[in-house]
């Protein structure tokens, strides 16, 4: 009784204290470079500034960001997806082809299902087979492609309700796009999920250690499985934004942004071993990611170029992350 | 039979025949010599002052518990970890090998415990492997050559292997000694063996003892890992011991020096420590096994445990007390047997399922199977029983932090912030938060394995009192342990496993039960003479004599 009375009295203190322990250098890292990097694009191009820029910014950023909170859950849980864009593009083909017979809300949860269907397959077969995330997602990625080209006959679906375009796509709330509207939600949930569930926490145990969980009698593979379907849910959301986005479901959608939201939450700061990081990371990554493609087109870089820097600036938060845990080479 | 002489000399005060450094009165200079060697991981000190010489063609022990830091001494010497403090002096001068490479030049050569072998290149190429590397990375191999030269020195340290054969098909035995063969291809003037016997079956063992023998006719140092407390007989020249980081004692093996001994020298520190064991009246059943078997090892388990009762299973690595405790906690299935708890069938399918039934479970590797590295102190802690601290499945983290709080004090963590990463504290610390997770869902009965392995004095008697004082108020506790006094003076009864069976039942056991126990756990009758064998050893080594 009296510890918990000590500890209501010192309650505000010692939150702030632990606030302040926990702001050190490296968490500032990363926002200090987004800051800095459109400070310089302003700087290059003023109109980078214009609300008109920052808003089709953050719709462009979406996707990225929406697929990046299911892969922070894969990546998390010690695994990987890499199956999450090739299930946006099926969830997208199939949802437009529900849609088209249903109406708007039952493709829109036709994507939803698709993707949490998927995730869940993913998820059964790693933890029921013991098998690796990174083949089983790669073969899902290809599963899924091939799905979807025989759904929708190899071509781009464009027609689909005019509703679902305005409502999705361009539609806004307060002055928000709806993209960005969504990308939003999905990251606070991803974050609520991750800090304050008991879920979560069991997801962060067995990132860290899947032994020590299982012997603590934490129920290893449901809650693994759990993850992978979370992942999966983000590639429906996200395709209810991306095909509302360009007006078309497109069976090879999204192609590359299975590494990219790799890259993105790596980027961030979350080790791809598993056990650490949050969801704040997943969402400085895929802001740097997104920002560094509208950056370098306002300042006339060619897209081959961009393709490079992107790939280098990966390539250099890995190594600086790797340095920053103060680990030597070669162990 | 007592244990005579409980001052246990610490290693401020040598023992009387503690050796002046040489071996048969010689005056050569150590080839190897080791000062004041410290090494921390994170805030566990694995290593405290260890100093050790080593004289050329001496067989020198290195025995010491797990987690006393003898793989750490020799990872030292050999280059893999580089110390926090301390020299390192070879042949007479002072050098700090940074890499396994640098340490073999130095003429230092090591056999580890986990097999640094390639298993789909041949015998012949992983002989060479690494010393080929030597030359130009585009160089053709001198495959030819290569093989000559491995025929001549398989031949001539007489070991009887196929050339062209892969590694991944030869047995555990025949890679040792192939790992041996690879280390002794340097002609080095110190080798560093660590727990070489630990897979080798009897032929084997011999063979290779009188390998070590030939070794050390020509000069050889050789410093010999091992926690069996035979081999310091069967080869030692000399014997240091190690506990808690620090080497304790160094002594010449000769006919005064006994295994009980060198039992003393290990174990010291429990044996003059007291348990105030209040006796309290043991509740109704809880737990009752009858038959069990199991396909890890139980060939007919049958006990039985009350409620506030600790009750011990003792016995030798592969005895089944490893299959026991995964039976219990549903890891395992029972292939035959009935165990109950609470007058209820028991039949738990994984620890998740065993743990809601209401026994917890304290796995026997902290560091495999216990801590979280990344995770902070708290969530260590509240892992298991986050559940109590939710609502609907969201966690309360004021609740969370209240009851890690109060569970940190009752526990005695010495700790900076309940944020602080696991990794920051000592191994005794880490081993109480693991302790208070286990306890976390307040479980009836609680399984431990190894509960206080490689974690210093201070925190193993906390962690006795609290058993202690838990099994007080009802809480009952299974405790397999390999600590001998740890077992016998913490326990209320101590079942003793042999072969996948109990072989004896001690009620209010002391340390004077001993001698009864190391017999059964061996497989000989009470009555049989022999020098009191330690219970580190593996049973094949006990079923021979």
């Amino acid at each position: 009784m009296t510890a918990g009375d000590m500890t209501r009295a010192k309650g505000p203190h010692s939150f702030s204290n632990a606030i302040l322990r926990r702001i050190t250098l490296k968490d500032c890292a990363l926002p200090t470079f987004i800051v800095l990097l459109a400070f310089v694009t302003g700087l290059i191009e003023p109109r980078f500034w214009a609300t008109e820029n920052l808003l089709n910014l953050s719709r462009q950023i979406a996707p990225l960001l929406i697929l990046s909170v299911g892969q922070a859950f894969a990546v998390i849980c010690g695994g990987l997806d890499l199956s999450i864009a090739a299930n946006l593009a099926l969830s997208g083909v199939y949802g437009i082809l529900v849609m088209n017979e249903f109406g708007v809300v039952a493709g829109v949860l036709a994507m939803l299902l698709s993707g949490t269907a998927v995730g869940f397959v993913n998820g059964f077969i790693i933890t029921r087979f013991q098998v690796s995330p990174l083949i089983v997602t790669l073969g899902m990625l290809s599963v899924c492609q091939g799905l979807a080209l025989m759904a929708s006959g190899g071509l781009p679906i464009y027609n689909m309700p005019d509703a679902f375009i305005d409502g999705f796509g361009y539609g806004s709330l307060l002055g928000v796009p709806t993209p960005t509207l969504l990308a939003v939600l999905t990251l606070l949930a991803g974050w609520a999920v991750l800090r304050y569930t008991v879920a979560g926490r069991y997801i962060y145990a067995i990132g860290s250690k899947a032994a020590a969980a299982y012997s603590s009698g934490i129920d290893v593979r449901f809650y693994s499985m759990l993850a992978y379907t979370i992942s999966g849910l983000t590639a429906g959301i996200g395709a209810i934004v991306l095909t509302a986005w360009v007006n078309s479901a497109q069976p090879l959608a999204g192609a590359g942004l299975e590494l990219r939201s790799v890259a993105a939450v790596v980027l961030g700061g979350i080790a791809l071993t598993g056990g650490s990081g949050s969801m704040l990371h997943a969402l400085y990554g895929a802001i740097i990611l997104g920002m560094l493609s509208n950056s370098l087109n306002m300042m006339g870089v060619s897209s081959f170029m961009q393709t490079l820097v992107i790939g280098l600036v990966i390539v250099t938060a890995v190594i600086l992350d790797k340095l920053r845990r103060g680990q030597t080479p070669g162990v | 039979m007592t244990i005579p002489n409980l001052n246990i000399p610490s290693e401020r005060d040598p023992l009387p025949e503690q050796a002046s450094g040489q071996p048969d009165g010689r005056t050569l200079p150590p080839v190897l010599e080791v000062r004041g060697l410290s090494k921390f991981f994170g805030a566990t000190q694995a290593l405290a002052d260890a100093s050790i010489a080593l004289m050329p063609g001496e067989v020198h022990i290195l025995l010491g518990e797990n987690g006393a830091g003898k793989s750490t001494l020799a990872k030292i010497v050999a280059g893999v970890h580089a110390p926090d403090a301390g020299e390192i002096w070879i042949a007479g001068s002072r050098q700090h090998p940074r890499t396994a490479r640098e340490a073999r030049n130095l003429g230092v050569s090591v056999v580890f415990q986990e097999l640094s072998l390639a298993p789909h290149l041949s015998v012949a190429e992983n002989l060479f492997l690494g010393a080929e590397a030597a030359s130009h990375p585009f160089r053709f191999l001198p495959r030819a050559r290569e093989r000559e030269r491995a025929r001549a020195i398989l031949h001539d340290l007489n070991i009887d292997l196929p050339l062209d054969e892969p590694v991944a098909r030869l047995s555990i035995g025949k890679k040792q000694l192939l790992e041996i063969a690879k280390a002794l291809l340097q002609s080095p003037r110190i080798l560093i063996m660590d727990e070489p016997t630990s897979a080798l079956t009897e032929r084997e063992k011999t063979f290779l003892f009188s390998m070590i023998g030939r070794l050390q006719d020509r000069g050889t140092a050789i410093l010999y890992v091992t926690h069996h407390l035979r081999e310091v007989f069967e080869i030692g020249s000399r014997v240091s011991t190690m506990r808690d980081g620090r080497v304790t004692n160094t002594v010449t093996v000769d006919d005064r020096l006994s295994e009980r001994h060198l039992l003393e020298m290990l174990t010291g520190r429990q044996i003059d420590t007291t348990i105030n064991r209040q006796t309290h009246a043991a509740g109704p059943t809880l737990l009752t096994v009858s038959d069990l078997h199991t396909e890890d090892g139980c060939h007919g388990i049958d006990l039985t445990l009350r409620r506030g009762e600790v009750v011990g299973v003792y016995g030798v690595v592969g005895s089944g007390r490893e299959g026991l405790a995964r039976a219990l906690m549903g890891i395992s299935k029972a292939t035959q047997g009935r165990m109950t708890l609470d007058g209820r069938p028991y039949q738990p399918g994984s620890p998740a399922q065993a743990t809601a039934l209401g026994i917890g479970y304290l796995a026997i590797d902290r560091k495999e199977q216990g801590i979280l590295p990344e995770r902070p102190i708290r969530e260590n802690l509240t892992l298991a029983s986050i559940v109590r601290n939710a609502r609907f499945g969201i966690v309360s983290h004021r609740r969370e932090r209240d009851h890690a709080e109060q569970s940190l004090r009752a526990l005695r963590v010495r700790y900076g912030s309940m944020d602080d990463p696991i990794t920051s504290l000592s191994g005794g610390n880490q081993q109480k938060v693991l302790f208070g997770r286990a306890l976390g869902r307040q479980p009836k009965l609680l399984v431990m394995e190894e509960p206080t392995a490689g974690i210093d004095v201070g925190a193993k008697l906390d962690l006795h009192e609290s058993i202690r004082s838990l099994a007080a108020k009802g809480y009952s506790f299974l405790v397999i342990s390999s600590d001998l006094p740890e077992t016998l003076m913490l326990c209320d009864r101590v079942y003793t496993i042999y072969r996948g069976r109990l072989t004896d039942e001690i009620h209010h056991p002391c340390l004077e039960d001993e001698e009864r126990v190391l017999a059964s756990v061996l497989g000989r009758g009470v009555g049989d003479a022999f020098p009191a064998s330690t219970h580190i050893e593996p049973m094949a080594d006990g079923v021979q004599r």
